[in-house]
């Protein structure tokens, strides 16, 4: 008993002491935990639906969440097991077995465990109504969040947490018991040779990351950004780790080479010193610098979508009350839904305003030369055609009189259509009439995209025969269907909307009776906008919240790396002041130093976070945020609220590294 | 003529409370003539260290002063002491203080950097330097490809290619085995007799035995001196180890 205690205080002593280590591995362990909770918590929360978009986007964080948890617990386990090992060397010789040492590592590891998920539970649980209260302020919930306390989520947390303290506690043991005291006590820095300059290595990694930014800069399309973004993003990823390993080397070696310029004060130290620090930290530093892009750029986005929630619904929607409905032929249905909306207005009081009906059929295909062919994932255009009054319906512009029947007009296209198509092997003669831009929802996949005005049926049925033919018989694609789409306004409160909404999809519903229900799409703008809105501010909830995450995993790198560091300086500054430099001097060419390691990988994330716009900006568009300024101005405040950040640690960590090297 | 005057040193460290004042030197007083060989001995805890430090200028004395080829160190304002050291003052200290990130020959170029000599002087010192301490080979390797003797050679070269007035060796043959410290002791002969001042702290018999003169401290005191004049390398090790028996059992002055 009296032994178990003693390995107690020694194990608390040896953390109380090596606080400097500890406490951050702590906090990490306690923040981590927290979040962890948290989002379980939603998750587990059983006042929410089951099919509410905030708990599946939570539960889409969680594993991420608990992935990078883990690689951060090890990562900082990492510097501290290689700063204790010496002391545990000491230990051996002193005359504790190799046992003993486990047991202690043990006991140390349990103490660390039970602090953090004790805290960091407990400020879960503290928190979570704080939170909640938050959220609900954020996200426009269609149900509104309510706080409870959730035990499954708390056993969750402490299992799987406890099996990643075990799985440290395992590779800790391992590494102690592997290395030999005499290995363990000698702590002397042995001197390595200067890196080498890996020239292809460093060409490629700027190919990587010209590429990359090419890709971004050169993206016309939502449909292209979609494919590559994530080229793009790899070869950023992939270039920029070539470029922290051995592009600066390589340049610290030119500038080396340079004789007059290396046996400067102000540069010798320096260029020297950086050559071996890169060499030692390039990989930290690319860490830095990726995980920063990912928390600007996932936050600027999510922020983004956010702010341009309103923009989004009013593209999608241009009417209080849509209803489209497919495959239905004959004219009566338009008059049949024309007369239940009339019916439910009379019934219930609500006025109608702006009504109107269309019919379309759109048709996504693949054009080249004005031959267009069955889609086959190059040049995408979407052709949507009217018959003239459906055209005048949506457009709310007059078409011409006296169109020749047989002739295709295009009323509206982002680019020039030839005068003679081939459309699916039949030949049509067009004419240009551009009345307007191309409205509506052009599809996410198109490059390009006309409004086509069929003057009659005939032409208009022969085009619906020809894609109908040509996309059944097509691997895994399926014909368009012409759709009728009818919308309105209503003149009421948003409350009585439903009111109006509830009856008039009972009686739509009759009208076209139960086997065609599938084909019927009815909105409610409100509802939708909702919904919407619940998915914006999920999207930004977890935006933030794994950004803070990987935030904290960058403060904790660059402190860590700041004390090896300091330590490892030490020397080097007695040294340089024993022969003769200033001690001003050498705070000034170490603090150089630090400066453009810690600033290096931010002003490289800003980099890429610029040149990842472009195609951002076209991703979201697919989101139909199409506000490119909004965009800008989002990920503008982002970058800067992080440089902010960023320099506050700088200066927090660059004082404990003065403390050390003093 | 006197290139080194040191009168009445005195140094005592304060602790914060002011409760445990150690007086590490009392009152040393001597001068180095231009072209000697000094060596100072002194067992652990005679202030031997502290009397280094304070002719390097890495610490201030709490009385006395100290003349360097005619100007008071004391005087020396805090921002101009760096140059004034790297100038007038060369270093070799027991562990080297070699840069683990340079090679040999930045290293050695390291004080000419920092008074910004262009980079065709420095080669031009350097050349003859190399080649007197036989490290020519060696200019390019990093210090952990070389041995402790050449490591110490190598800072033996950045000590003097300033050029300094006179050049303080801190236990130079401390970390080295006797093969290596005899050849850098003969080189540090071969130095003085090319006519530089060098003063040594040291409490090697053999490295003190090499001296032109040697300095005994006990108690923060200059207590004996011995000077070598044409006495053998032998005669003299036998005198300075009668001399340190003598200090040793706390006998009065000897002689």
């Amino acid at each position: 008993m009296s032994k178990l205690f003693f390995y107690f205080k020694m194990a608390w002593t040896n953390i109380v002491k090596n606080a400097k280590f500890y406490v951050p591995y702590i906090l990490t362990s306690f923040i981590t935990i927290t979040m962890f909770y948290t989002l379980q918590s939603f998750v587990n929360n059983s006042n929410l639906p089951k099919s509410a978009s905030f708990r599946q986007l939570m539960g889409f964080g969680l594993p991420i969440v608990l992935l990078f948890s883990a690689i951060f617990l090890f990562y900082t386990n990492s510097f501290l097991i290689r700063r204790r090992k010496t002391e545990f060397g000491l230990f051996n010789i002193l005359g504790m077995e190799k046992r003993h040492i486990t047991a202690l590592i043990v006991i140390e590891t349990v103490i660390i465990a039970v602090i953090s998920l004790v805290f960091g539970i407990g400020f879960g649980v503290l928190t979570n109504k704080l939170l909640f209260l938050l959220l609900n302020k954020i996200v426009d919930f269609v149900t509104p969040l309510v706080f409870e306390f959730s035990l499954p989520a708390v056993t969750n947390t402490v299992c799987l947490f406890a099996l990643i303290y075990l799985a440290i506690l395992i590779k800790n043991i391992i590494e102690v018991l592997k290395v030999k005291p005499i290995e363990l006590l000698s702590s002397e820095r042995r001197g390595e040779k200067e890196p080498k300059a890996r020239w292809i290595i460093s060409v490629f990694g700027i190919v990587c990351v010209v590429s990359g930014y090419l890709i971004s800069v050169t993206c016309a399309d939502a449909y292209h950004a979609i494919i590559l973004f994530f080229v793009a993003v790899m070869l950023v990823i992939v270039g920029t780790y070539c470029l922290f390993m051995s592009g600066t080397i390589a340049l610290l070696k030119l500038l080396k080479n340079n004789k007059d310029y290396y046996y400067k004060p102000r540069h010798f130290s320096s260029i020297s010193g950086m050559l071996f620090r890169m060499k030692q930290n390039g990989v930290g530093l690319a860490n830095i610098c990726i995980l920063s892009t990912m928390v600007i750029v996932m936050i600027g986005t999510t922020v983004s979508l956010y702010a341009g929630a309103s923009d989004i619904i009013n593209t999608r929607f241009g009417h209080e009350v849509v209803s489209t409905f497919y495959d239905v032929n004959d004219d009566d249905l338009k008059s049949q839904v024309k007369n239940v909306a009339q019916n439910v207005s009379k019934e219930t009081g609500i006025g109608i305003e702006n009504y109107r009906e269309y019919k379309t059929l759109e048709v996504t295909m693949s054009a080249k030369d004005g031959v267009y062919e069955v889609a086959n994932g190059i040049n995408f255009s979407t052709m949507e055609f009217y018959r003239p009054e459906d055209f005048e319906n949506l457009y709310e512009i007059k078409v011409p009189e006296g169109l020749k029947p047989g002739v295709l007009y295009v009323a509206a296209s982002t680019y020039e259509v030839l005068d003679t198509i081939n459309f699916l092997g039949k030949d049509f003669e067009v004419i240009n009439l551009n009345l307007s831009k191309p409205k509506g929802q052009m599809s996410v996949m198109s490059t390009d995209s006309c409004a086509i005005i069929v003057p009659d049926e005939e032409t208009y049925n022969t085009i619906n025969e020809l894609q109908t033919k040509a996309y059944t018989n097509a691997a895994g694609l399926l014909p368009s269907i012409p759709s009728l789409t009818v919308e309105f306004d209503l003149d009421c409160s948003a409350e009585d909307e439903y009111k109006f909404y509830d009856k008039y999809e009972k009686e739509i519903v009759k009208i076209v009776d139960g086997e065609n229900a599938s084909r019927i799409s009815l909105d409610l703008r409100q509802d939708s906008a909702k919904d919407f809105a619940e998915f914006t501010g999920s999207f930004l909830f977890l935006g933030v919240f794994l950004g803070v995450l990987f935030l904290m995993a960058t403060v904790l790198i660059m402190y860590y790396k700041q004390i090896v560091e300091g330590y490892d300086d030490r020397r080097n500054f007695e040294i340089m002041q024993n022969v003769g430099m200033d001690k001003s001097e050498v705070k000034k060419t170490i603090s150089g130093q630090v400066l453009i390691l810690f600033f290096l990988p931010l002003l490289v994330a800003f980099l890429h976070m610029g040149f990842a716009l472009p195609i951002l900006a076209k991703l979201l568009s697919a989101f139909a945020i199409t506000n490119v300024k909004l965009v800008i101005i989002c990920c503008g405040i982002t970058c800067l609220i992080y440089a902010v950040i960023y320099a506050i640690v700088y200066s927090f960590t660059s004082k404990t590294y003065y403390r050390i090297v003093n | 003529m006197t290139l080194l005057e040191v009168k009445n040193l005195q140094k005592i460290y304060t602790t914060k409370s002011g409760a445990n004042n150690v007086e590490a030197l009392k009152d040393v007083s001597f001068s180095v003539e231009e072209g000697e060989y000094v060596a100072i001995m002194g067992e652990s805890g005679s202030g031997k260290t502290t009397l280094l430090n304070i002719l390097a200028s890495l610490d201030k004395p709490t009385k006395g002063e100290i003349i360097l080829g005619g100007k008071k160190t004391t005087d020396i304002k805090e921002k101009d002491l760096a140059a004034f050291r790297r100038e007038n003052l060369g270093f070799v200290f027991q562990d080297f203080n070699l840069l683990d990130t340079f090679t040999l020959k930045d290293n050695i170029f390291l004080p000419l950097v920092l008074s910004s000599k262009p980079y065709s002087e420095m080669q031009t010192r350097i050349e003859p330097l190399a080649k007197q301490l036989g490290i020519e080979e060696l200019l390019d390797k990093y210090p952990f490809e070389v041995s402790g003797g050449q490591k110490q050679r190598a800072a033996v070269a950045r000590a003097l290619i300033t050029n300094p007035h006179i050049i303080l060796l801190d236990e130079p043959t401390g970390a080295l085995d006797s093969k290596a410290s005899d050849s850098l002791l003969n080189l540090f002969n071969k130095i003085n007799e090319d006519g530089q001042t060098i003063l040594m702290v040291t409490h090697s018999t053999k490295a003190a035995s090499h001296a032109k003169r040697v300095l005994f401290i006990k108690d923060g005191v200059v207590f004996h001196q011995i000077y070598r004049g044409d006495k053998t390398r032998d005669q003299m090790y036998q005198q300075i180890t009668d001399a340190l028996t003598t200090l040793a059992t706390g006998g009065g002055n000897v002689e």
